[in-house]
């Protein structure tokens, strides 16, 4: 009997493994820290270089999850220990307390209505605000809510309404709105020991936080924003709707400015090249110059590395058909023009070898990715710049130092979504091999040949 | 005799060359570009001088971009390191960038692949130093044995000198002219003079010439009015803001002290070199000049010296700033002998004053030798920026405008 398989994240990478191993007839267990699956790419507004809307590709993968019988869905959950060797590893899961019985949430939406609570989202990386019960995103899978507890008045309560409440219990609402009873105050976190035949790393990125780069003022100064914020700020489902606005004077910005290779390539932060941000800022300055009419859209750069299918294309398309303006050079420092709220941008213009200062009203830092590395797996080899180490990076690009987990996604390197794709099917195909070990086994020993 | 002489064909030669040599204005940057030398083992040159991250380069323009001097100048640092990566070293020759630097070390702070381009400007520096040299001699200095055997060798010249000379010393009381004689020292000043007045100047028209001879109308933009009266101008303005108030170092540095520690440095040596000119000048020409104003103002001029110095070596020392963190050896060589310059003329005029007749005697001996070693090689090594940095300003200025004060 095939033995299940683990995979820690569920972003795209994560998502296409699972199906693929689904439909293998492998039991999957799908893992996230997050209360639905779908990771960054559900953050995306639209892809490169087809400008296909994220969601539309994505939604129907990740209703396809559901389907499968033999998905099992940890949401909310974090691995504790690995323990084990390849096809018997033994996983201590901690599933952190949802407060809400999901077997029961319907998804409604009822309790995220009436709670009085409001904190940064964190899915429009703090550019709205939702409540402290929450469905991660509209089209959220599973759809179920959970309490922040941290920020709950409940779960949580400021002391001084503590002081007053004298105590009695505190607010409550979601409880007594809840059509199904499902709000459950005392949920405690649960640990589960899986055991599994092989692990599957997609455990992706996190954007590299820009204020350690001063002279780019990010966090300081309001207009610039980091292009997983900009994502949102396009996307129909973000906080603006849709609409470009800046966050100082909630005005359409007339130009605005893309800065490449910030925090990547740059050997005072990351060594390594972020690999999507070239195309990720023409896709996003595409997208300005459709969603503003008129709008100059300049991409700072040193060299544009659009290497993939149909990506040199794109690029050009970009120039000519959108009238993007590429200038070579970097952004050495922005300055704030203190009433406006505008940037402006100093930089050398390499292809006239001239100093030149712009003013911009929002610029865009495409910032690099830095991995989520799951550290409690001991023995897993990191290579210098933080990601896991490949066994072989040119014919077993999907291995780790251990056998029998595998890494795939942004955890591997930094890659775009269709490398991403790929390398989650052919990890599945390597776990399956794992999980459904015996039989596979037989075949593929020949026996030694004589002489 | 024969090395002046010897010096002053090569200048007339060189004079011959820079009147002869054709301006080659009115053809296009591709036409002058095929003109221009390509030899790609001046890469190892600069990493060997310094400027080890040269390669590593990925032309940003970073380094320009923050550069406080790119307001005043129209020029591009970044294009500096590019010459140099393509090994275009006639336009290296020509290009007078380096010289402008005055290594605030910004550009080393901001650099994304944390290549050090000012370093990379000091390994220029020092290129230049070595080619604008008589038959590239300069080079000796710019390797460790070399710098060590010259400067022992220089050393050892000065003392026989000084032991060859030396009179019938009286030592029951100071009088200096006793140990070193009067004429001797006097004359053999005047000859140093001489010898370093001649080099320089030979350095400085093979600078204008290499300038000259491959700077680009369209890379540098044509100069303007270049008359006898705008040369002169222009000359007065750098001596009084560039070397004398060193303005453009105030406003390149966020550090006022490296500004406060470099122009006391230039004033002690300059002070020093007044003082001993009025003293000399005064014995020459038979005016009596009262003793206590040369001897006052080097008192405060060694002083000054001295602080600078140890502003310097104590920052170098410490290694906490970009801009301080790589010390070349002849850089050292040059702070340590200005140091011990300032240091044994003082304790000199100190044993004078107690009457101290040997320790006055052997310090003063010391001071010498290091005055001799530091004024000979002071054409080949760090010391010529000093003239260089304002003669480049004046033909960028010419040539391709720069700076107004405001």
């Amino acid at each position: 009997m095939a033995k299940p398989v683990l995979i820690i994240g569920a972003g795209i990478a994560g998502i296409q493994a699972a199906l693929d191993l689904a439909e293998l007839g492998v039991d999957v267990y799908l893992l996230d820290k997050k209360p639905s699956i779908g990771g960054k790419m559900a953050q995306l507004d639209k892809t490169f270089p087809t400008l296909d809307c994220a969601s539309c590709i994505l939604t129907p993968k990740m209703a396809a999850i559901l389907k499968y019988k033999n998905i099992r869905l940890l949401m909310y959950s974090e691995v504790e220990s690995v323990v084990g060797e390849a096809g018997d590893f033994r996983v201590r899961i901690r599933m952190k307390p949802k407060y809400v019985d999901w077997d029961k949430c319907t998804g409604c939406g009822t309790c995220i209505q009436k709670c009085p609570r409001k904190v940064p989202d964190e899915f429009n990386l703090g550019l709205s605000d939702r409540k402290a019960i929450y469905i991660l995103f509209p089209q959220a899978v599973p759809r179920k809510a959970v309490i922040d507890a941290e920020n709950c008045l409940r779960l949580n309560p400021p002391p001084e309404l503590k002081e007053r409440a004298k105590g009695r219990e505190l607010c409550g609402v979601c409880e007594i709105v809840c059509p199904t009873k499902a709000i459950r105050y005392d949920d405690k976190p649960k640990r589960i020991e899986l055991n599994v035949a092989s692990i599957i790393i997609a455990t992706g990125g996190e954007i590299y936080d820009p204020t350690r780069i001063p002279e780019y003022g990010y966090g300081k100064y309001m207009n610039v924003y980091t292009h997983l914020e900009f994502e949102r700020l396009v996307s129909a489902t973000g906080p603006t709707g849709g609409r470009i606005l800046r966050k100082s004077d909630n005005k359409e910005p007339k130009k605005i400015a893309w800065i490449q290779c910030v925090g990547s390539r740059d050997r005072r932060f990351n060594h390594y090249c972020s690999a999507f941000c070239c195309m990720a800022s023409t896709k996003e300055a595409i997208l300005a110059k459709e969603h503003v009419k008129g709008v100059d859209a300049t991409i700072f750069y040193m060299d544009i590395r659009s290497f993939g299918k149909g990506f040199n294309e794109f690029v050009e398309r970009a120039k000519e058909e959108f009238g993007i303006r590429y200038i070579r050079g970097r952004v050495v420092k922005i300055e704030e023009e203190s009433e406006t709220k505008n940037l402006i941008v100093y930089y050398e213009d390499t292809f006239e070898s001239k100093l030149k200062k712009d003013v911009f009203d929002m610029v865009v830092l495409a910032t690099a990715i830095k991995p989520n590395i799951p550290s409690v797996i001991e023995g897993l080899a990191l290579d210098e710049d933080g990601f896991i180490k490949l066994k072989d990076p040119y014919l077993d690009p999907v291995s780790t130092s251990i056998e029998g987990i595998y890494v795939i996604g942004i955890a591997a390197s930094a890659k775009d979504i269709p490398d991403s794709v790929s390398e989650a099917s052919a990890a599945a195909i390597r776990a399956c091999q794992l999980a459904k070990g015996k039989e596979l086994e037989v075949l593929a020993d020949g026996g030694e040949l004589d002489g | 005799m024969i090395y002046i002489l010897r010096e002053i064909v090569f200048i007339a030669l060189q004079i011959y060359i820079i009147l002869r040599m054709r301006t080659l204005n009115g053809l296009t940057v591709s036409e002058r570009l095929i003109d221009v030398k390509y030899r790609p083992r001046i890469l190892d040159e600069i990493v060997r001088l310094g400027g080890k991250s040269v390669t590593i380069c990925y032309q940003c323009g970073s380094c320009t971009a923050i550069c406080p001097l790119s307001e005043y100048f129209d020029t591009s640092f970044r294009k500096s390191i590019k010459f140099v990566q393509l090994g275009l070293t006639d336009l290296i020759n020509s290009d007078l960038t380096p010289w402008l630097c005055y290594q605030c070390g910004e550009c080393n702070d901001s650099c994304p692949r944390e290549a050090y381009p000012g370093e990379i400007m000091m390994a220029l520096r020092r290129y230049k130093i070595i080619t604008n040299s008589i038959g590239r001699i300069a080079r000796i200095f710019y390797d460790r044995l070399g710098l060590a055997v010259s400067l022992i060798l220089l050393s050892l010249l000065a003392l026989f000198g000084i032991l060859f000379f030396i009179g019938p010393v009286n030592i029951s009381y100071v009088d200096i002219y006793s140990f070193i004689p009067y004429d001797f020292i006097h004359n053999a000043g005047l000859v140093l003079g001489i010898i370093v007045g001649i080099s320089v100047i030979y350095n400085i028209l093979l600078m204008y010439r290499d300038f000259k001879s491959h700077y680009i109308t369209g890379f540098y933009a044509d100069g303007y009015n270049r008359g006898v009266g705008m040369w002169l101008k222009e000359f007065f303005s750098i001596l009084v803001n560039e070397v004398m108030v060193q303005r453009l170092f105030s406003r390149c540095d966020g550090n006022k002290w490296r500004y406060v520690a470099h122009l006391s440095l230039f004033w002690g040596f300059t002070g020093l070199f007044i003082s001993t000119s009025i003293h000399y000048i005064g014995d020459l020409s038979g005016i009596h000049i009262d003793v206590i104003y040369p001897r006052l103002i080097g008192i405060v001029s060694g002083i000054l010296l001295i602080y600078g110095t140890i502003y310097h070596i104590y920052k170098r020392l410490r290694r906490n700033e970009s801009r301080f963190k790589y010390t070349y050896a002849s850089d050292w060589v040059f702070l340590i002998l200005l140091f011990f310059v300032g240091v044994t003329g003082f304790l000199t005029t100190i044993y004078i004053y107690m009457d101290l007749a040997i320790a006055t005697y052997l310090m003063y001996g010391l001071h010498v030798i290091l005055v001799f070693d530091l004024l000979i090689i002071a054409p080949f090594t760090k010391f010529m920026h000093a003239l260089y940095r304002p003669f480049a300003l004046l033909f960028y200025k010419m040539y391709v405008g720069g700076v107004e004060y405001g």
